[in-house]
């Protein structure tokens, strides 16, 4: 008994001086360590088809071990976090309206000393969205706190109309307002997402645009689009999504108003639409089955590439003019995590502006991170802009670029470490208008420090001012994003190819169209009868045929019923009669 | 220890407990608790007081019933065809309507959603009618099966017969045929009903979300982490369900008291 008494003694021992070098070792690096993390499906870079693998790397780099666990909707996420065990998960990605109840709920932590622990996050999350998570506000623990305070931001965008612009002679102008999915010229060609809060956004304004006031905003932020109308348009619009939340008689009378009103102006739109969606909808609209359809910007600009890669066909996007949604996706770090360190590291990767541009070159959606990767690379994608010197530059990616005012394309593989500048004409050639040269469709020429997209169907060369063949293009400013993110003397304006000028305000919406869309934030105690209004909503339908069916069938099952009732009484009657006798 | 024959029963009555049992309990729980844990009638009075929780019920039994009436009619011919050994030397026809089975439904709903389209009947427009033709479609083996095995098993003599006496082949039919066959019918028409009246894959994909059963319903509210009302109406449904099993018990009883049904 002794002896087993030391033996364990001596196994204890040992375990624990083992488990103390291991805790040392830990705190140098995280080899042996585990984090967890829970994310969308789809929503990370993951090394297919040549693209980066973030968490390979991420554990390559920090030696520990990624489990990696997906889910499809924020209410599935919800369910199934509530069902784990506390300390189950190190980092949650969600949308802003799930996070504001998970703080709510005091699910989550606060992030503690970005600038020290998230230096990346700190240094290039764009001021804008970071002002955007400040304004959203929530009760936490009896106080006030924002968004900003929990929230590491991730992914953001809107929400429109991903469209076939061929699809009817009036629908360029159709698609500025939300009366398309009510308009019978698209009966059975729109589909919306099988999704509550996004089936909201058209409801609703849909119902408050008759309104004077919000025609009179509405009317002066399109004419006028200055700071000011564009900041008034926008308070409205907020105010329109939010719930009054007070607690007051007249704030609910009001809120159950807004909802009866949603429910009437979805039941209509129900009659008019193909139907709801899950994830058919990037599908069906590229075969042609469906011609609009409620679509994030993120999905839009993947649809929109295959469409045009994969099937020959060009869509667009649109963002109606009587408001929308502008969503934000982040991660918060859940009570409970065990493995806070690393998770802060981890959101620091991501952060990472080269590490970033990797994500959105495979997710497609536009990250809250800007800086000179993500900048080139965008500019790569739709349109001409500054040179980036520590940028790689490939032949085959047929990219513009400026520099000195002068367009230059690309001759010769030029490395991201190889320090030379477009006028090395080993590696650039420039592109600036010639009288002499032949252009082709497509085509990119600077003349005079303004730039021009070739437009002519036909080859050849043609006068700078014939508008038939060479189209001025308008720089699209950035700024307001990319503002201090980028290199010294590097300006936030891309010069859109020909074609890709919608595809890149679906990415990047400007000033001016973020000015009509307003923050969804949640529903707070409202979710409930939300949720039963989508489900009328849903159940909706023409129950008269319902009832004179059931009406039949209850009639002849009677008649059937006593039918075989009085038979089988009949016939044992009979059968009495048949043994008397 | 010696080892007893009803040790055998352990991983059964295991498997009842885990997957029968518990789920019920859970359901009843959560059906009669509010979202704080505490007992309450909220989810009985909140389902009864909005009409479109019965309309969803009852829209869902229309297509039952509609989807038991289509099935037996087109599976029973099928089945007397089947079970005929003139035409079905080499049971290839059985294997015919069997395959599909063999195949996922949800990869096969999908594909059928893709054919419809094609053929111009859109998914969208006529939601109706084509969630009926996947209905049918994916039923319709699950009447064929029994119908084949209680004609395989019919005694040929009393066919001859009844046409030995005198009747026609119309009286044969529905004075001998039908009353042989009854326990398969009776048991195919459960196998449809119930199933129909809970299914959902296939209507949401056929009919793109348009027609809402009350399978799709249950979940509608499971996904918005309304459990206690979800579980509430999984309740009904299980209640409903005890009750149809307790009428085609009832009904598949034969005049000497004996169950001749095939479920």
């Amino acid at each position: 008994m002794k002896k087993l008494f030391s033996i364990l003694l001596f196994v204890f021992a040992v375990l624990v001086v083992c488990s103390m070098k291991l805790n040392v070792k830990a705190d140098e690096n995280f080899s042996g360590r585990t984090l967890t993390i829970y994310n969308v499906e789809d929503y990370i870079s993951n090394g297919e088809d040549g693209y980066v693998d973030i968490i390979a790397d991420f554990e390559e780099l920090y030696g520990c071990k990624v489990n990696y666990y997906t889910y499809d909707t924020n209410e599935t996420m919800y369910n199934q976090f509530n069902l784990q065990k506390e300390g189950t998960y190190d980092l949650v990605c969600s949308s802003e309206y799930m996070l504001q109840k998970m703080i709510k709920e005091e699910l989550v932590v606060p992030l503690e000393n970005v600038a020290a622990n998230i230096p990346n996050y700190d240094k290039y999350a764009a001021k804008v969205l970071r002002e955007k998570f400040k304004s959203m506000e929530v009760k936490y623990k009896g106080s006030t706190v924002n968004l900003d305070q929990f929230v590491v931001g991730y992914m953001w965008g809107t929400v429109g109309i991903i469209y076939d612009p061929y699809c009817s002679d009036t629908i360029q102008e159709d698609v500025k307002s939300w009366d398309v999915f009510w308009n019978p010229t698209y009966k059975d060609l729109i589909s919306i997402k099988n999704s509550l809060r996004d089936a909201f956004i058209p409801g609703l304004f849909h119902y408050y645009s008759q309104d004077a006031k919000f025609q009179a905003l509405m009317s002066a932020y399109q004419e006028d689009p200055s700071d000011e109308n564009c900041k008034a348009y926008n308070a409205y619009l907020q105010d329109l999504f939010d719930f009054k939340l007070d607690g007051s008689k007249e704030s609910e009378a009001e809120n159950m108003e807004k909802i009866a009103h949603v429910k009437d102006e979805l039941t209509s739109m129900k009659k008019n639409i193909f139907g709801f969606e899950v994830d058919s909808g990037k599908n069906d609209i590229i075969t042609g089955k469906i011609k609009l359809n409620l679509a994030y910007s993120g999905d839009a600009v993947f649809s929109i590439d295959t469409a045009r890669d994969e099937a020959d066909k060009y869509l667009e996007f649109y963002i109606p003019e009587d408001g929308s949604n502008n969503w934000y996706d982040g991660w918060v770090i859940p009570k409970g995590a065990k493995n806070v360190d690393l998770a802060y590291k981890f959101l620091d990767y991501l952060s990472d502006p080269a590490n970033a541009a990797d994500n959105m070159d495979y997710i497609g959606y536009t990250p809250y991170i800007v800086g000179d990767e993500l900048f080139t690379l965008t500019g790569k994608w739709y349109g001409a802009c500054d040179y980036d010197v520590n940028a790689e530059y490939l032949v085959e990616e047929e990219a513009y670029i400026i520099y000195n005012d002068e367009l230059f394309s690309i001759i010769k593989d030029k490395p991201a470490d190889l320090a030379i500048y477009p006028d090395n004409t080993e590696y650039f050639e420039s592109c600036e208008y010639d009288s002499e040269a032949e252009y082709t469709c497509g085509d990119m020429v600077s003349n005079a420090g303004k730039f021009y997209n070739y437009i002519a169907d036909e080859d050849g060369n043609g006068d700078l001012n014939d508008e038939e063949k060479f189209e001025l293009i308008e720089g699209y400013d950035l700024s307001f994003l990319f503002e201090g993110s980028l290199t010294e003397g590097r300006r936030a304006i891309i010069y859109a190819y020909d074609g890709s000028q919608n595809e890149l305000e679906t990415q990047y919406p400007n000033e001016q169209i973020l000015a009509r869309c307003a923050i969804m934030n949640d529903f707070g105690i409202y979710n409930d009868d939300v949720v039963i209004m989508w489900s009328q909503v849903k159940a909706s339908t023409n129950m008269t045929p319902v009832y004179i069916f059931l009406s039949v069938t209850v009639v002849l099952l009677a008649i059937g019923l006593t039918a075989y009732v009085v038979r089988k009484k009949i016939v044992t009657n009979y059968k009495k009669k048949l043994v008397k006798y | 220890m010696k080892f007893k024959r009803k040790y055998l029963s352990i991983p059964y009555v295991l498997f009842m407990v885990l997957f029968v049992v518990v789920p019920i309990l859970f359901i009843v729980y959560y059906a009669f608790t509010n979202k704080g844990g505490q007992f309450s009638f909220t989810n009985f009075v909140k389902f009864f007081s909005d009409s479109t929780n019965v309309n969803v019920l009852l829209i869902s039994f229309v297509y039952a019933i509609l989807n038991t009436i289509i099935c037996l009619l087109i599976g029973y011919p099928i089945a007397m065809i089947l079970a005929n050994k003139k035409y079905n030397k080499s049971y290839v026809v059985v294997l015919l309507f069997i395959m599909p089975m063999w195949i996922n439904f949800i990869i096969r709903t999908s594909a059928t959603r893709d054919v419809l389209n094609w053929i111009g009947l859109s998914t969208g427009a006529n939601s109706g009618i084509t969630t009926m033709i996947g209905l049918v479609y994916n039923y319709l083996p699950f009447v064929i099966l029994p119908l084949y095995s209680t004609m395989l098993k019919m005694d040929k003599s009393q066919i001859e017969a009844s046409h030995d006496l005198g009747a026609n082949s119309f009286q044969t039919f529905f004075k001998v045929i039908i009353p042989m066959t009854m326990p398969g019918i009776v048991s195919a028409a459960t196998m449809v009903f119930m199933p129909t009246l809970s299914s959902y894959v296939i209507s949401d994909i056929l009919s793109e979300y348009n027609v809402v059963l009350f399978g799709s319903y249950i979940d509608l509210y499971f996904n918005q982490s309304d459990w206690n009302f979800g579980s509430f109406m999984a309740l009904i449904m299980l209640m409903l369900i005890g009750i149809s099993v307790f009428l085609t018990r009832k009904f598949s009883k034969d005049e000497t008291g004996g169950r001749t049904s095939l479920w």
